[in-house]
Parts: structure tokens; sequence; C-alpha cells
């Protein structure tokens, strides 16, 4: 390399590698932390986590699992493979519907979903990770991927908000930094919630309004036609068992306004109960476990990171119960 | 893999220092090829076989041209090996397309059929591989080229990783030379390698994927409905996102070459500076256009044959041209829109104004922004999900059709994008003279340094997703 090159180089790295710490010291000061960030490529590396296992345990749903349920814990409570396929912010029937046409699933699929999450309007919401599963999850994709979950589990500026042209929009448009975000996730997917973190009145006043909206927006389908649909759903339950596997739908803990709104406008006796009675998967709910009653829900519809192994136990004990899980696993 | 993401990095790396210290130049140039079968591989390893085959194949025809001297055998033997290339080509890309065609067309007679999905897989890169091969063996025919002797040498042609994907498309005659001799390391070339690496990477990453996409994704989705102002802003920024994506990988790929001793054809020159479309398609996609120019234009009789005849051929072209970039009737008829513009535009310097010659800069600033306003409104077409998407919009672009007054996209992301944008339009404009990038060897070490540490903090300070470049998908 010509001498005036090495040394232009050699510069620029200097300045950069210098530029780059003194940012990461700066968030850190700001009191920002590291965490993984979730896309699909994390999503496939737990979905080929599936690919050969005997027996293998698939935790489907949203963010009421993702960020309640210990993948680690549970792979140790019952020595069999376990993947994190829950999606924040989408419903599982999507995910459903891909194990169901997987005939090497010969597993256990614990479906964390409601009534609402239940609606054929959300089916699809899932398709988009099963698609990048099905069609570009690469070789190549999956090495990026194990090299970029270490950096980002070590320096917060690998946050995408923190990225120039982010910050350069923010700005322009007159806001503050990033939101701090109360969310710590581990490369298996396990995001951990840190209410202390955070402003849990603001959080849990946007969501009821988010809910209110939603509800006011999309309004429920009659129970008969809600109930109708579902005979697709429990015909992949039932492909799934007929070659060996099993499937539970679980309702998680919500509470306050929240539950209050759900049970109005999903009232569990003409929605959850009526499926549950026709359903070829057992179905558990929240209410009827009394594992479930200690834990506090700081936004009404999510727990505590620090509550997770709590939870992930309470939840392994009613698997137990429901003969889902072998006794002894535990 | 793509260039922006680690695993080529940490492939990169690897492949750089094995090659540089194998001292045998045939070894070397093994290594090279085998390497780039693995990269290939890492998208879909079964696809590595149809590589490997057609390579084969053509290298073959390759040689029984040269041998032959009967004519009439030599034109069989071209036949077959244009066949062979465009039955695969067809096959992977196009039977989709064209079965979609069909049950249409039969739904229009009052025939109708469930869609068929016929699973098929695109292997990645196969519209630029295919028409390497074509070029190298339509030059042998033509005895514009000698056919190659050894079989690694032309392979290593094909396969070559910076350009097998998305290239630029390069000719064999162009590119067997260099293969003869081994590159000494000590060259600038690395250095300047290193610098459009990541300068190519900087306009990916940082403007295509970060600063324009977010907005031509907005206003392009398909529930969308964007007013004149906003259809303008999506146009635009969806130009200058598909420039900063796919000069940008050719950039890379260039630069990557460069580390390897090896150079390729330049195939973006400041396409925004042009004064007309005849010149900004002798500036956008060179490899392609060039090439098309050669094996397409000319042999059809460009405009030997008369004016009316050469217009027909320039159309026909552009409509094949469509057809490479997309298997979708949008991609068609942007094609085609194009070549009626470069139509039209020979007809107006023709008969009206030769625009070209104006030779005042402010003069032709106006009309790089003139000529790049006409690229911007036909680019809907290639970007719309649909042609009605793409007619309305365009419509409203043009006031034929009164849309309501939008605001989809927050006013400071217009803002930032459309400033972005100027800063790029304006480079263009500045240096649409300059050509290639071996001034950047002339500049003095702070300058160098200063290219090196704004293109490095681009990608450094940008973590984001890595979305595919654009250019994959054909």
């Amino acid at each position: 390399m010509a001498r005036r090159w090495l040394a232009a180089w050699l510069l620029a790295l200097v300045v950069v590698l210098g530029a780059a710490a003194a940012f990461e010291v700066h968030l850190r000061q700001l009191g920002y932390v590291p965490t993984v960030q979730d896309d699909e490529d994390l999503w496939s590396l737990q979905a080929d986590r599936l690919r050969g296992a005997t027996n293998p345990i698939a935790l489907l749903g949203a963010s009421r699992i993702q960020f309640a349920v210990d993948r680690e814990r549970v792979e140790q409570a019952t020595g069999r493979t376990t993947a994190m396929l829950a999606v924040n912010g989408a419903y599982p029937v999507a995910a459903l519907r891909w194990l169901a046409k997987d005939t090497s699933f010969k597993g256990l699929a614990v479906i964390g979903v409601d009534s609402r999450g239940l609606d054929r309007r959300h089916w699809e919401m899932q398709q988009r990770w099963i698609d990048h599963y099905e069609h570009r999850w690469t070789y190549a994709r999956e090495i990026h991927r194990l090299l970029l979950t270490p950096l980002q589990e070590y320096l917060v500026m690998m946050r995408s908000p923190f990225a120039w042209v982010a910050l350069a929009r923010r700005e322009l448009a007159g806001e503050p930094m990033p939101f701090n975000d109360y969310l710590v996730m581990r490369p298996d997917r396990v995001g951990f919630l840190d209410y202390e973190r955070t402003d849990v009145a603001a959080i849990k006043r946007q969501r009821l309004i988010d809910l209110v909206d939603y509800y006011r927006n999309y309004p429920p389908a009659p129970p008969a036609k809600w109930l109708a649909d579902l005979a697709q759903v429990s015909s992949w339950v039932r492909t799934i068992q007929a070659r060996g596997g099993k499937v539970v739908f679980f309702r998680e803990p919500s509470a306050g306004e929240h539950l209050v709104l759900d049970e109005k406008n999903y009232p569990r006796g003409e929605y959850w109960d009526a499926y549950a009675r026709i359903s070829p998967a057992p179905m558990i709910e929240f209410r009827d476990e009394p594992e479930f009653r200690s834990f506090v829900l700081p936004d009404t519809s999510h727990i505590d990171g620090k509550d997770i192994p709590r939870f992930t136990d309470a939840l392994l004990a009613v698997l137990v119960r429901h003969g889902l899980i072998a006794p002894t696993a535990q | 893999m793509t260039f922006d993401s680690l695993t080529f990095a940490v492939f990169l790396a690897a492949t750089w220092a094995a090659y540089w210290a194998t001292p045998s130049w045939h070894t070397r140039k093994l290594l090279l090829l085998a390497l780039s079968y693995v990269f290939y591989a890492a998208w879909n390893p079964f696809f590595v076989v149809l590589l490997v085959a057609t390579t084969a194949f053509d290298w073959l025809m390759g040689r029984k041209l040269e041998g032959e001297t009967r004519q009439p055998v030599r034109r069989v033997l071209l036949c077959a090996s244009i066949a062979v290339n465009l039955c695969a080509l067809g096959f992977f890309k196009y039977a989709q397309f064209f079965t979609n065609t069909a049950i249409d067309l039969a739904r229009v007679i009052g025939i109708t059929y469930r869609p068929i999905d016929l699973g098929i897989l695109l292997p990645v890169g196969i519209s630029f591989y295919t028409f390497e091969s074509l070029a190298y063996v339509i030059d042998v025919f033509r005895r514009r080229s000698k056919a190659s002797t050894r079989l690694l040498d032309y392979s290593l042609y094909v396969t070559f990783f910076p350009h097998l994907v998305a290239g630029p498309i390069l000719r064999y005659n162009d590119f067997d030379p260099q293969t003869a001799a081994p590159k000494p390391f000590a060259e600038t070339a690395q250095g300047r390698g290193l610098a459009l690496l990541f300068i190519g990477l900087a306009l990916k990453i940082c403007l295509a994927d970060l600063v324009f996409a977010p907005v031509v994704d907005t206003l392009f989705a398909p529930d969308q409905h964007p007013g004149m102002a906003e259809s303008w802003l999506g146009a635009t920024t969806f130009s200058l996102q598909v420039y900063c994506d796919f000069a940008g990988y050719t950039l890379c790929a260039i630069g990557v070459a460069l580390m390897f001793g090896f150079r390729f054809p330049s195939n973006f020159e400041s396409p925004f500076g042009s004064v007309g479309m005849i010149d900004l398609w002798n500036r956008w996609h060179i490899s392609l256009s060039t090439w098309l120019r050669d094996y397409v234009f000319k042999p059809l009789g460009h405009y030997r044959r008369g004016r009316l005849r050469g217009h027909a051929n320039l159309i026909f072209t552009f409509f094949l041209c469509g057809l490479w970039h997309g298997a979708a009737w949008t991609f068609v008829l942007w094609g085609g829109l194009n070549g009626v513009l470069l139509v039209a535009e020979r007809i107006f310097r023709d008969h009206v104004w030769d625009f070209t010659r104006v030779r005042s800069a402010p003069g032709r600033a106006a009309l790089a922004l003139v000529t790049f306003a006409i690229f911007a409104v036909e680019a809907v077409m290639f970007r719309a999900h649909s042609i009605h998407q793409a007619a309305g919009m365009m419509a409203t672009m043009l006031g034929l059709h009164a849309r309501p007054a939008s605001s989809i996209v927050p006013a400071h992301d217009a803002r930032f994008a459309l400033a972005v944008g100027a800063c790029v339009l304006a480079a263009q404009i500045a240096t649409v003279n300059v050509r290639g990038w071996e001034w950047l060897d002339r500049v003095s070490i702070g300058w160098r340094t200063a290219v090196a540490v704004a293109a490095l903090c681009a990608v450094v300070f940008s973590p984001g997703l890595n979305p595919a470049f654009i250019y994959f998908q054909f």
C-alpha cells in the first residue's frame, strides 16, 4: 500500500475509533444500556432450534410470552430444546399454522394468546417472520446475526435509534434524545422489562389510550363468526396432535382497565370459554390457575423482568398439572 | 452474503489475507474461484451447481466455436448456447411471470384459472452472469474474442465474487488479460479499493437505507394516495435511493476487486448531472446499457436502416431492458417508457432544440435538474406495486389527476431527505465531468483522511437493519 494511503487509513481509524468510544461513553452517561435488538434473523435462529430436535417446546405468542417466560429456564427444567418464537406486538396464529405444516414438529406448542389474538383479523401478524425464515434465511445471514449479537450486547451505540441519521431527524423535529427503553433483550429473544427505569403511569396511560382506540376502530367479530373461523385453527392443532405433538392455548394475565376492556369486548363466556368447549387443545385461562394470582402487572399487561423466573416456574407447574409436560421434568 | 454484512467483512478479510499470502498465481486464482463459490453458496448451495454447469457449458461452446470453421455449424452452436442460457434465465426468472400473465389473459376471455404458485426460487445474480456468458459466446462467434483456453480463468471471469450477484457486467476481453499475470501487492489500489468499499457502503447503509428508504416505503405503500407534492417527494427520493443503493453496491464491487488487483469498469458516472436522458443512460448502469447497445440494439440494425426503424429498435431494446430488470409488467413498461423518452429526445434535439449545446454552467445545471425530474417521473413505474398505482401517482405528479394535498410523511423527515438529496444532486452536477475515482490517489493525505473518516463514520454510526440491495432481486 502506498505510504500516504496507509497513513490516511491509520489516521482515519484512530479518529473514528476515538469518536465511537466518546459517543459510547456519552450514551452510557445519559443512562442508556446495551441490549440485543430483536429482528427476523434472531427469530430465525430460534426457529432453527426446532429443526432436528426431538420433542421440542415452541413458545409462541406476543410480548406477554416474550417478556415473561425464560426460555433457558424452561429448557433446563424440562430437558427439552425450547425455542422462543413469540413476537412483541404480533399475535401467533400464523406461527401455529407454520408448525402444523412442518411435519418434523412433534413437540409441544405453548401459545400465548387471548380471544382478540384468535380473531381471524390477526392471523397473519407473524407471517413476515415465517416468510423471512422460509425464503430469506441463509447461512450468511446466520453468521451475520451471530456476529452482530455480541456487539449489541456490549455497545449501546449499536442500537438503531442512535444511528446518526435517526438522531439528525430527531434534532430537526425538535425531539429529545431517544426514549430510554426499559427493555433489555437477551440473545435468545427473552425480554426483561425494568419498570424502575421508566414512567409506569405514563406507559399505563398510553396503553389504555391505544386499547380504547383499537376497540373503537376494530370492534370484535360476533361470537358465532369468531368461533366458526376457529375451525381452521382447530384443524392445525389436530394436525400437530395427529403426529404426536401437543398444543396448549394460554391466556396470559392482564389486569386493571386493560382486563376490563378486554372483557367488555370479548366476554369470556361468549368467546374464550365457548372455544374451550370445542377446542382440541387444552386452554388455560390465567384466572383459573392459582399460580398466576400473585403477579403484579405494572402496566396492566406485562410483568417486571425480576418476576420472570417465578412466572416461568408457575407456568411450568400449570403445564404439569394439565398433563402437558412430565411431572418429573420440573 | 451482502457487502454490508458482518459475514462479508469476515469473508473478505480471510479471503484477502489468504490470497495475498499465496505465492503462486495459479493457486491464487484457484483460491479466488473456490471462495467465490463459497460466497455464492452462502445464499443457496444448490444453485452453485447451476452456476458451474452453465459456466462449463459456455466455456465448451466457446472452444467449439473457436475451432469450427463452417459458418452454419457455428450458428447452431451459438444458438444452442444462447438457448440454454436464456432457457435457464427464463425458467427461473420469468416462468411465474408468464404463467400469471397467461392466467390473466385467460380471464379476459372468460376462462378462469386459479393462480398457480410455481414455487421457483430465483438464483441470485442469474441475470448478471447470464449476460456475461452470452457476451462471451457472441464475441467468440463474431471472432472479436479468442475463446478461453483455461477453464479456470473463464470460470473466474463469470464467478469472481465482487461482481457475481449484481455486476458490473464484465466483458471477457477486459477481464481475461488481467488473469494472465500476477498483480503486485504494493499498489495504491489497496488504499483506493478500501476507500471505494467504504464510500459504497456509506451510500448504501447511510443514504439509501436510512435517509431515503423510510420516505419511499411510506409513500409507495399500497394503501397510500399521496398528493402532488408528496408524489414528487416519493419519486425523487426513490430515484436517489435506487442510485445510492446500486451505485453503492457497484462501488463496493469495484473497490473489493481493486483490493485483489483487478480492475472493473465504472458503472455510474454522476448520472444525475446528465443533460438529457440519452446522456443519463450513458452514465447510469453503464455496463448494462453498453451490453444492450452491443448485443441487442446494434444487431437489430440500430439506426442503419432508417430513422423510423432505429426508433423502433431503441424502444424494443429498452423494453428488453425493463424485462431484464424484473418479471413484472411495471418493469416492462418502465423500460418501454425509457425507450420512448430517448426517441422523443432524439426527435426534439433534431427538430426543435439541441439543448446539449448549452455551455453555461447554470444552464446545464438547470437542464440536469429537468433530466432528473423526468427520470423521477418514470422511476415511479419501477417502484410501484402495480401499474394502477404507478399511473395514479404519475398522473398526480403531472397534474393530470387531482388528489387532495397529503401529509403522509412527517414534514421534518421530508425536509431531511430533500436536503440530503439536494446535496447528492449538487455533488453530481458539480462533478459531472470527473470520470472514475483515480483522483483519490492524487489528492493530499489530509483529503484522503477526510474521505476515509467520513466514509467510516457513515458506516460505523449507522447501526440498523440490513435490507437487501435493490438490484439483488434482478
